[in-house]
């Protein structure tokens, strides 16, 4: 008997090569169906990839968006909205509350430019924004740096902004089209051209950014520096400005997932229409067995066969996702989940995100497509030819 | 051991629609030794393909055992069954094919999984079909074959991988004169010391031939009686 099953091993990885054609040459007898089938699965991975490489890069960009956040935003509130601040006194009140390691102030607001409304900050080289500006020029007064979503007039030379009162900068750079999408719609001007262009008096800010030495903290210190001003303030952790976005990624992305209702409807039908193939055609099982063909013979068939379609449509749909979400250009996520109508800013994806989505794809569409594909081998392990010959 | 085929007192019963059992086989006694060719003649339903199909491996007796070369064949597990199988080449009555296929493609199936080059296998195939003077049909499909050809064919089939035990269920069932007295002398000629050869007929020719009967037996009422 163990002579017997390890002359079994041996044949069985020898038969492998003859096999494998033969599983090619089998799916040729029903080109149309194997057209179809392969069509479907890519499809329907396309579908569901996409929706879930979506959800993974939104998660990742936010965490890349916020990194290098400050811990704590302070701004200052009024019965008519937000109001500036008066800059050192700022500063001095919250570097006076235990805990606090830095303090500084940021000049920013919208202003329209030609091509819609953009984000003005006055950029005097204290934030790095991740390091997203590390090589780029200080702008002098006159001078803008511009986001790599800014679009200008007619003069690519010059951008004209109308806020408080109108500016015209001379553009001396522009960010990459890779940097992160916290600039991607941003002008980088004289600390002193925002205030003026936003309506802000001079030695006033926007808002006070906080740093304290752990995120943890950030909350903890919330009701101290919230007394430390003598005016009313609101205040955001970096933490809140993480789940707010992610809540707002989430929400928008909530419709990407109504995909998977008739993603799941088709997997099932593919899985029917296999299963139901494969038990028309159970009488070929017994004919296979009858001629000498073992049951692990026809598992390796089966098996061969569905990997000769799933493998390639799996990828193709993997790729086409990847493509419709990340290739550079690619506008509708962000014109879905942002609102961006051109030059769209590129989406994030890490290893470990992309490592789930595949492992989510194959639990969804190729294990029940597997399974369907070997169902009739393993009706065949237990069954003698006749059970397969008479049905 | 040499090789021998021995059925004891094996019976098989099939279930009715209502619910009571009808023996198809009973208590079959039976002994083929190597180099013999036997033919198992009987009426129509007398049970001819049953047993053969016992002795194919393709389905267990009810009772009893069937053994070859001194192993219960009939009690082994299914992988064990499914090797042993490949010791036998099988002519159904009809013929049975895989219809999208063409004639060389179902002559090649019983050699695919043995590990063999696929030029190999086409070699063997070609000459298997040359044995039946149906080599000018191997690009054919088998659905476009006269009944006679598709029987050479299934003959073809069951000989490419040389077996050692080779079964056959009416094999001139649709040939006429020339062509049964072809595949009667083939068969003769597929007598060597260490084959067995059976034949269910009830086709007077294979008795009239006088050259391929070892030992002739009648299945009568499910019963095997041995003639000769």
């Amino acid at each position: 008997m163990e002579d017997t099953k390890i002359i079994h091993k041996i044949l069985s990885i020898r038969a492998s090569f003859p096999i494998l054609a033969w599983s090619v040459r089998d799916l040729f007898r029903y080109p149309i169906e194997t057209i179809l089938l392969f069509l479907s699965i890519a499809a329907l991975v396309t579908i569901l990839g996409t929706a879930l490489l979506l959800s993974q890069a939104l998660s990742a960009t936010a965490g890349r968006l916020l990194k290098d956040s400050p811990s704590v935003v302070v701004r200052r509130v009024s019965s008519v909205g937000w109001s500036a601040l008066p800059a050192e006194e700022s500063i001095r009140l919250a570097k006076s509350v235990p805990g606090v390691l830095q303090a500084g102030i940021r000049i920013w607001g919208t202003a329209n430019s030609p091509a819609g409304p953009v984000t003005v900050f006055g950029f005097d080289g204290s934030h790095g924004f991740g390091g997203l500006t590390k090589n780029v020029p200080l702008p002098k007064r006159g001078e803008a740096v511009l986001g790599a979503g800014v679009t200008t007039g007619e003069n690519p030379d010059f951008l004209k902004l109308i806020g408080h009162t109108a500016l015209i900068f001379k553009i001396i750079d522009q960010l990459g089209v890779k940097t992160s999408m916290v600039a991607h719609d941003m002008v980088l001007v004289h600390p002193d051209d925002a205030g003026q262009l936003l309506g802000i008096a001079e030695g006033y800010a926007s808002d006070l950014i906080v740093d304290v030495f752990h995120e943890t903290e950030a909350e903890a210190i919330l009701s101290d520096l919230s007394r430390a001003f003598p005016w009313p303030v609101r205040m955001t952790t970096h933490k809140e400005a993480v789940g707010i976005y992610i809540s707002a990624s989430a929400r928008r992305s909530g419709i990407v997932y109504i995909t998977i209702i008739p993603g799941i409807l088709a997997l099932a039908l593919i899985v029917a229409g296999v299963v139901k193939g494969q038990m028309v055609r159970s009488c070929n099982v017994g004919l296979f067995k009858a001629l000498g063909w073992t049951t692990t013979n026809i598992f390796q068939m089966q098996l061969l066969k569905a990997l000769v379609i799933g493998i390639p449509a799996v990828t193709v749909g993997m790729v086409v996702s990847y493509g419709l979400v990340f290739r550079p250009g690619s506008s509708w996520p962000g014109y879905l989940f942002f609102g961006w109508n051109h030059n769209p800013p590129p989406l994030f994806l890490n290893a470990s995100g992309a490592f789930l989505v595949l492992i989510e794809m194959a639990v969804l569409i190729f294990l029940p497509y597997l399974a369907a594909a070997l169902w009739p081998a393993l009706r065949a392990a237990g069954s003698d030819p006749q059970d397969f010959l008479e049905s | 051991m040499s090789l021998s085929i021995v059925c004891q007192n094996v019976s098989l019963f099939r279930r009715r629609a209502d619910g009571s059992e009808r023996a198809i086989l009973k208590h079959v006694d039976a002994t083929l030794n190597a180099g013999e060719g036997a033919m198992i003649s009987g009426k129509t339903g007398a049970g001819k393909s049953t047993l053969l199909h016992l002795l194919a491996g393709l389905l267990r007796p009810s009772e009893g055992q069937i053994t070859v070369a001194g192993e219960p064949v009939s009690r082994w597990n299914t992988v064990h069954r499914d090797l042993w199988r490949r010791k036998i080449g099988i002519v159904f009555q009809h013929p049975r094919f895989i219809n999208e296929l063409t004639v060389l493609e179902n002559v090649i199936l019983p050699m695919i999984p043995r590990g063999t080059s696929i030029t190999q296998l086409r070699n063997l195939a070609r000459q298997a079909l040359e044995f039946f003077g149906i080599s000018h049909l191997a690009k054919q499909n088998v659905l476009s074959l006269s009944g006679g050809e598709q029987q050479r064919v299934s003959i073809a089939r069951a000989i490419v991988s040389r077996p050692a035990i080779l079964i056959a269920d009416e094999p001139t069932a649709h040939q006429d004169d020339e062509g049964a007295a072809l595949i009667i002398e083939k068969f003769v000629g597929w007598k060597l010391p260490h084959t067995i050869t059976i034949v269910a007929a009830h086709d007077p020719r294979w008795a009239q031939s006088g050259k391929f009967i070892d030992k002739h037996f009648l299945l009568e009422d499910g019963r095997l009686r041995k003639l000769q």
